[in-house]
């Protein structure tokens, strides 16, 4: 609905393994203005950040398989300098926000997450939607895009962005 | 003995024979008594040997030389004098005497021809007075010897029972053990500096009177009573027991007892000794290294439990929202909203249990920094003082003259002060309205903290009100206090409390950082 005004939602790119809640979440960030996609671990996220248009914004759990969100978040703001990462964990004395280098600090959430404040923090982050740019073809356009749930749906769609995933497996980033 | 001037004459002239051989007779003398083990102990080395056989020698050619006047006697009596102070013991003399003897015997007997048998007989007579002489001035000097061995014995035991007295009495006021002696009626006689430090009597506020009175606690079934008197009566058996000790401030000392009875003997009056040792330190050191421990193994357990509930809670919270959404979208009933905003009420309250134990269990590191006493009461009033307000209660600040700067992390300072006031705040208003007081007072090396209200008081105030999970407030999380308790143990400090009606006060004492603190 947003499109019809001339203007590219913010991608927002969820990751978190509870899918249930997840999706809920991203139900309501769409309702609320963002394009959203997801991932339910930490090498599909870093597949999907491989992948162009890269998020504008990243809301990852701390504790993902594969990478954790501070990779993830590392990651992310190699794709994509000064990228907002926002970090929700359960278990916050383990995390400082000064970890993820080359931005601002990333905002931490504990949870139970106050739907309210996460969204509030997202639109301090990014600020109004972009205008949108007619170039851009519609398969790009985030709000189309499937969710991404595993690393293997991912590596189906794009091989390269497979092998890039698992180079940022291996980068000793911890 | 009628020694005459006819011996004189035959014993000079046997000198004249005789005196070629008193060297030979010297060397065989002393060589005799080398063979002696005790007398050849008295010898120093082969000069004072030969210097020995020189007086021999000298002595001989006298006891023969025909004069025997004042001086000759006095000589005589010299050697006896010298014999008592080598200590020379008197058989010693007289064996040596018939050594002598025999030597002079045999030469007359060789050689006088028909002089032999009187010079014999004179010698016999010179050398007997000789031996009467040395053992009559033996026994004055022998006399005089031992009085003064006497009078040095007497000054020595003089001098060793007051050495021995003091290191008794050093033994008694240095040992780190409670000691006190007790008459037979039970009344105090001594009374060690351990005890007067245990205690915070001083010795002659507690000299006299009846132990039980002044040091055992309150007695109510006569037990103590009869134990001690058992005790007095040397009727109980020596055994170590523990047991309790008031103090001069009304606090009791966990004491480990050792009775030991001494009967009335030599007419001390002290028939029992109370021998103890104070436990109270050790067994608050006890508490805090099982309560640390305790509290390590709850840490890493409430790590995991704080994902492993706050991820579902998550969920939940994350639904409720969407719920509450599509009700107002949809219907907008009310009852249904309302709904919403109890299982979130409920949620909110989960998720901060798990918060507060998660600070309780597994703290963060404490960040210190100097902080304004002054600042730090103010703002904790500031926090509590809307809801004070709301039920009637006065808060107010009672601070030292001057303000002091401590280190301390603030932010937990500022909930322990929180804590505190707001069950101060809770209790006072839950009794129509009162006032609280946040008292601060600065010792030589440590901070005091004072909370205190005039609400009810506490229900029990003997009950664990410290421990995790002990509540006894509607609604609390029952962590309150436990936390408070943690924040400041972790600053080094205590924390405890003392209740009855309308006085109640929670008493933080925080140790000074000897660096850190400056009077500003």
């Amino acid at each position: 609905m947003f499109e019809a005004l001339g203007q590219r939602l913010h991608l927002v790119l969820l990751v978190d393994d509870d899918l249930r809640t997840t999706r809920r979440m991203a139900d309501m960030l769409r309702e609320d203005g963002f394009a959203v996609e997801l991932a339910r671990d930490g090498a599909a996220a870093i597949a999907r950040l491989s992948r162009s248009p890269v998020p504008d914004a990243l809301v990852t759990e701390l504790t993902t398989a594969h990478a954790d969100g501070l990779t993830i978040g590392r990651f992310a703001r190699n794709q994509r300098p000064g990228i907002p990462v926002l970090i929700l964990t359960g278990y916050p004395n383990l995390f400082h926000p000064d970890a993820i280098a080359g931005g601002p600090p990333a905002t931490l959430f504990t949870k139970p997450v106050d739907y309210a404040a996460l969204r509030s923090a997202l639109r301090d982050a990014l600020g109004p939607p972009i205008t949108h740019q007619p170039a851009e073809s519609p398969a790009e356009d985030a709000t189309a895009a499937p969710e991404l749930e595993s690393a293997s749906d991912n590596a189906r769609r794009n091989a390269l962005s497979g092998a890039q995933a698992v180079r940022a497996l291996r980068q000793p980033g911890r | 003995m009628r020694f005459d001037s006819r011996d004189a004459e035959l014993l000079a002239r046997f000198r004249e024979r005789a005196e070629p051989e008193f060297p030979r007779i010297a060397l065989e003398f002393y060589d005799r008594i080398r063979e002696h083990a005790d007398a050849h102990a008295v010898f120093t080395g082969e000069e004072q040997i030969l210097r020995l056989q020189r007086s021999l020698v000298a002595w001989l050619a006298r006891v023969c030389g025909g004069t025997y006047d004042e001086a000759y006697h006095e000589q005589t009596a010299q050697i006896g004098r010298v014999h008592v102070k080598i200590g020379l013991p008197q058989r010693y003399m007289l064996t040596a005497m018939a050594l002598i003897r025999v030597s002079l015997v045999r030469i007359a007997d060789r050689d006088l021809g028909a002089d032999a048998a009187p010079t014999r007989e004179a010698l016999i007579r010179i050398l007997d007075l000789e031996l009467a002489v040395m053992l009559e001035t033996y026994k004055d000097s022998f006399v005089e010897r031992i009085r003064s061995v006497e009078r040095q014995e007497r000054l020595d035991l003089g001098n060793a029972l007051e050495r021995a007295e003091r290191r008794y009495v050093n033994a008694v006021e240095l040992a780190s053990v409670i000691i006190i002696g007790l008459d037979r009626s039970g009344a105090i006689l001594l009374f060690n500096r351990e005890a007067e430090r245990v205690t915070g009597f001083a010795r002659d506020e507690v000299l006299g009177r009846p132990f039980l009175a002044v040091l055992a606690p309150e007695d109510p079934d006569g037990l103590r009573a009869r134990r001690l008197e058992d005790a007095l009566a040397g009727r109980s058996q020596p055994e170590v027991s523990e047991g309790l000790l008031r103090t001069r401030a009304g606090k009791l000392r966990d004491v480990l007892w050792n009775f030991g009875y001494a009967g009335q003997q030599h007419g001390d009056e002290i028939v029992l000794f109370a021998v103890g040792r104070d436990l109270t330190e050790t067994r608050a050191m006890e508490e805090r290294t099982r309560q640390a421990e305790k509290l390590a193994a709850i840490g890493t357990l409430a790590a995991g439990l704080a994902h492993e509930i706050r991820n579902p809670l998550n969920g939940a919270q994350l639904h409720l929202s969407f719920l509450e959404r599509s009700i107002k979208k949809k219907a907008n009933e009310q009852d249904m909203l309302e709904a919403t905003r109890v299982v979130a009420d409920e949620i909110t309250r989960l998720a901060n249990l798990v918060t507060e134990f998660l600070d309780f269990a597994r703290p963060k590191p404490l960040q210190l920094k100097p902080i304004s006493l002054f600042k730090l009461c103010d703002h904790a009033r500031s926090l509590v003082l809307s809801q004070a307000q709301g039920v009637g209660v006065e808060v107010t600040c009672d601070l030292p003259s001057a303000d002091l700067e401590f280190e301390v992390d603030q932010a937990k300072l500022t909930q322990v002060l929180l804590n505190l006031l707001q069950n101060a705040v809770e209790s006072t208003g839950s009794g129509g309205g009162g006032s609280v007081v946040l008292r601060a007072r600065r010792g030589p090396r440590h901070v005091v903290l004072d909370v205190e209200d005039d609400g009810p008081g506490l229900s029990s105030p003997e009950a664990p009100i410290f421990d995790a999970f002990f509540s006894t407030k509607e609604g609390g999380t029952g962590l309150g206090l436990a936390i408070t308790h943690r924040i400041v143990t972790d600053h080094g400090g205590s924390i405890d409390v003392t209740s009855k009606p309308s006085k109640t006060t929670f008493r933080v004492i925080l140790p000074l950082a000897e660096a850190a603190e400056k009077t500003s």
